[in-house]
């Protein structure tokens, strides 16, 4: 029985349809999240859950419960926003308590524990930093011991370094306290260290749902694809028998494409590989540093530009450079093949 | 399942809404169904618009009031730009201080600039010379003390439009090497233009409307405000009277479209990544200019301060208060006052709970699409409705017998509601705009923590909006002191307020004592100005330590 259950979950907004038709089941414990560009529906989705908004059609199921047009303070969550949304004009200590019955001093500072605050119940939010801030607002939102709890953006308003120590404490958390998360984020390396399952979101529909190594190495299309990591996309034609042309070779690969489709071969740039008796010979145009690697840009006649990652190691002995012309392997273990081009 | 329906918020803003629509629109209605009315309440159709466009005195009234207006506009803009232009671009001295005095009409009726000069300029006047043999009495002392009284709101505009500026277009023209006269041109001007547009409406509306005013200087010159007056009171015309309330309706509508338009454009002019403009200039000029015209706003109040406290201008200078025994020249006597002060508080207190209030529902209140846009579109209404044109259609609405609420008239109830909804927008736009800078998920984060909406609208809403909310007050306090136009339909003896009472005083001829009681209101409204100063401080002192 799974713990959240969405059906059908439609939005519109006039003609603008925001969701689509999404089902999701989410099990008791796990950490989500969902991901995608800004304005593929993932707040929308958010904010139904949680009851801030009315789905158009649809239905919501949390722990049994069907909570379809239940109003937010008759479902059991807690809810971060970006903006943390604390109350300027209550201390911190009060910040906390808010949900709370009663005032309960001890509560407040096992919370303020909770999230390594202890010292500043008596500050007002205007005296703390963002990720304090931050901070506050989670242990706001679990003080009154929710077993949802639902993150919008809570990262993207912080500075980096922050962000690294928030995101494992946020996860620590979840999983002390035994929560079932929702995060929604645009950062695609935040949803990849931290979620059990990832949600890609476009247009207001599901693209894949799976563990992030699955998405990482198996995107289901090729939105996916190109969305998440780094990725070759290169234009190619299918054959009809199991393979398919790309700038005059031809590699084994895409069943079930009818002769003369439109192909996309998606490599990531470290499964490519610098090698005398590879198929592909390509120019090397820049080399960029990205400290334990280097990405170097290809050009490979009309196929275009491809980039391909080469380690520090290699690089040294290599001794690549702006004009090198080298030679190309293309695993084909490692090729995604999608129908259509890149629009 | 659980069923989502909320019942009270839809209560409440249904509340709201049928309050506008009985207070607001009713009345209105019952104006324009007048307008084809007969004396006698029969229909008539179009016949009190032909005899309003025969009437060659209605037709010059019309003409009139449009001058009056323009010519007002114009002289008060010219004014006040290079007075708010020093007051925000320049580093000149005192800026507290000219702000404040800028200010100082706004405590008083239009009335106490208006028999101020009388006794400057008028046949009598101190400097009665300098008028070369020209009457004050007609279109000159209209637009002189036009210019006094709503030179406060001009002012107040065009320093909020020329305060807000990119420092980085100044930084980036100098950088191209234009000079200041360029700068001026090309990038002050056009950022304040619609805070010119803006002014230019408020003033014009302002100044079309008022009544005491041409009440007081007229002389034989009428204008559509005075018009509608002697149409209803003096001939009993409701008829032709709301025909000419229309005819006032009209144009202060347009120029509060044309406000309402530039004030949406003003707000995309800046955005957040902004950096503020610190001006440098010593502004030595602007120090000369604003203390002139400073010398000549209190020199106005000054004047009737004096001739309130001396024993008969210009024979007698001896120093006297009997002038303040109101018993002698007018029935209310003090009660007048009593009058206005229970008025001013009642509407400072009930008009901000109603404008917050409804402000409130129609911004923070899921869902209800529909009716929170009536509530809006009423709040906004009373903006584009002078005064006088409110209060006749009270007069048709609560007078007609059969109308439930008919006992209301003649009662200071009538009057307090009908003030309330005639400052009803700038309230609401008040508040409408503190609620819109607070965080728009504290809502949410309530509704999730599971404590109700009124817990947090009580202990956060409130207390973060707190300095809007005096605002609010005051403002409602210090006009409903001082207005004229929508109450001198609706008093009865017992309730006549004190800035009627001027008005009868006037028309009596006992002068000075008009002017002692436009200072008594001035002292009361400069007091209560004065201690909203102070709890405004104490209340920040007390919050710094969150306000930050």
């Amino acid at each position: 029985m799974a713990y959240l259950s969405l059906t059908n979950i439609e939005k519109s907004y006039g003609q603008f349809r925001a969701l689509d038709g999404v089902s999701l089941d989410m099990e008791e414990g796990e950490f989500v999240c969902f991901l995608g560009p800004s304005g593929c529906g993932k707040t929308s989705l958010l904010r139904i859950i949680a009851g801030l908004d009315r789905q158009s059609a649809g239905t919501v199921e949390i722990a049994g419960k069907d909570c379809s047009n239940a109003p937010p303070e008759q479902r059991d969550y807690g809810i971060v926003f970006q903006s943390y949304a604390l109350f300027p004009n209550m201390t911190v200590a009060r910040n906390v308590a808010y949900g709370l019955r009663s005032r309960d001093e001890g509560r407040v500072a096992e919370m303020l524990d909770l999230v390594g605050l202890p010292d500043l119940g008596d500050r007002y939010p205007g005296q703390l930093s963002g990720g304090q801030q931050q901070r506050i607002a989670l242990a706001r939102a679990l003080a009154p011991s929710p077993r949802l709890l639902l993150l919008d953006e809570p990262l993207s308003a912080l500075d980096a370094r922050v962000r690294l120590t928030l995101r494992r404490q946020i996860r620590a958390l979840h999983d002390r306290l035994g929560l079932t998360t929702i995060m929604v984020t645009h950062d695609q390396e935040e949803a990849l260290t931290l979620a059990d399952r990832i949600v890609v979101m476009n247009h207001g529909h599901i693209e894949q749902v799976a563990t992030p190594a699955e998405i990482y190495a198996r995107p289901a299309s090729l939105f996916v694809a190109g969305f998440v990591g780094a990725m070759n996309i290169l234009p190619a034609t299918a054959t009809g028998r199991g393979s398919v042309r790309l700038a005059g070779l031809e590699l084994a690969g895409g069943q079930g494409f009818a002769e003369g489709e439109a192909v996309s071969l998606c490599w990531r740039p470290e499964d490519l590989t610098i090698d005398a008796a590879g198929e592909l010979e390509a120019l090397v145009e820049s080399v960029e540093f990205l400290g334990p690697f280097h990405r170097a840009t290809l050009r490979a006649g009309d196929l275009g530009c491809f980039a391909i990652d080469v380690g520090a190691e290699r690089m040294r002995d290599l001794g690549l450079s702006g004009g090198s012309a080298v030679r190309i392997g293309l695993p084909v273990d490692r090729l995604r093949i999608f129908a259509g081009h890149p629009s | 399942m659980i069923t989502s329906f909320r019942w009270k918020p839809a209560l409440l803003l249904g509340g709201w809404a049928a309050f506008l629509l009985v207070f607001l629109a009713g009345p209105l209605g019952a104006l324009l169904v007048k307008c084809f009315e007969d004396r006698y309440g029969n229909w008539i159709g179009a016949g009190n618009f032909t005899a309003f466009v025969s009437a060659p005195n209605l037709i010059g009234a019309t003409r009139n009031s449009l001058t009056i207006a323009s010519l007002t506009t114009l002289i008060t803009l010219a004014l006040a730009f290079p007075f708010a232009f020093g007051l925000t671009r320049s580093a000149m001295p005192g800026k507290a201080l000219f702000r404040a005095i800028a200010q100082v009409p706004l405590l008083a009726p239009s009335l106490l600039p208006a028999l101020s000069l009388v006794y400057l300029f008028g046949n009598k006047g101190l400097l009665r010379d300098v008028m070369m043999g020209h009457s004050l009495y007609g279109p000159l002392g209209i637009v002189i003390a036009s210019v006094f009284a709503f030179f406060p709101q001009a002012v107040l505009i065009l320093t909020i439009a020329l305060s807000v500026s990119d420092a980085r277009l100044y930084e980036a023209a100098r950088a191209l090497g234009a000079g200041p006269v360029r700068r001026f041109f090309t990038i002050t001007l056009p950022g304040a233009q619609y805070g010119l547009v803006s002014a230019a409406s408020v003033v014009f509306t302002c100044a079309l409307s008022d009544f005491g005013i041409p009440m007081v200087l007229g002389g034989h010159y009428p204008v559509l405000a005075t018009e509608v007056f002697e149409q209803v009171v003096g001939l009993q015309d409701f008829g032709v009277g709301s025909v000419v309330g229309l005819a006032l309706l009209l144009p202060v509508s347009l120029a509060l479209w044309a406000e309402n338009w530039s004030a949406g454009r003003q707000k995309a002019l800046l955005s957040a990544r902004s950096v503020l403009y610190r001006p440098t200039s010593p502004g030595t000029g602007f120090v000369a200019y604003c203390g002139l015209i400073g010398v000549l706003l209190l020199g106005i109040v000054a004047m009737g301060a004096f001739v309130s406290l001396i024993t008969f201008w210009p024979y007698n200078l001896h120093p006297t208060l009997k002038n303040y025994d109101f018993g002698h020249f007018d029935e209310a006597g003090w009660g007048s006052f009593g009058n206005s002060l229970i008025l001013a508080a009642g509407t400072a207190f009930f008009g901000t709970i109603l404008t917050f209030g409804g402000a409130y529902l129609t911004e923070k209140l899921p869902g209800l699409a529909g009716l929170k846009r009536l509530v809006r579109g009423l709040a906004m209404l009373p903006l584009g409705v002078p005064g006088m044109v409110l209060g006749l259609g009270y007069i048709f609405f609560f007078d007609r017998p059969g109308n439930p609420l008919h006992g209301l008239y003649g009662t200071l109830a009538i009057l307090l509601i009908c003030t309330c909804v005639h400052l009803y927008s700038v309230g609401h736009l008040t508040a409408a705009t503190a609620l819109k800078q607070l965080d728009a998920d504290y809502e949410a984060v309530s509704a999730s923590l599971k404590v109700s909406a009124w817990r947090t609208f009580s202990r956060v809403t409130v207390p973060l909006c707190l300095p809007a909310i005096l605002d609010i007050a005051i403002y409602l306090f210090v006009t409903a002191m001082t207005t004229v136009s929508a109450v001198v339909f609706l008093y009865s003896p017992d309730t006549k307020p004190a800035s009627v009472a001027i008005l009868n005083m006037d028309e009596s001829g006992t002068v000075a004592a008009a002017a002692a009681l436009c200072m008594v209101i001035f002292t009361s409204s400069a007091v209560v100005r004065l201690l909203h100063i102070l709890v405004e401080r104490a209340l920040l002192k007390r919050t710094q330590a969150w306000r930050g």
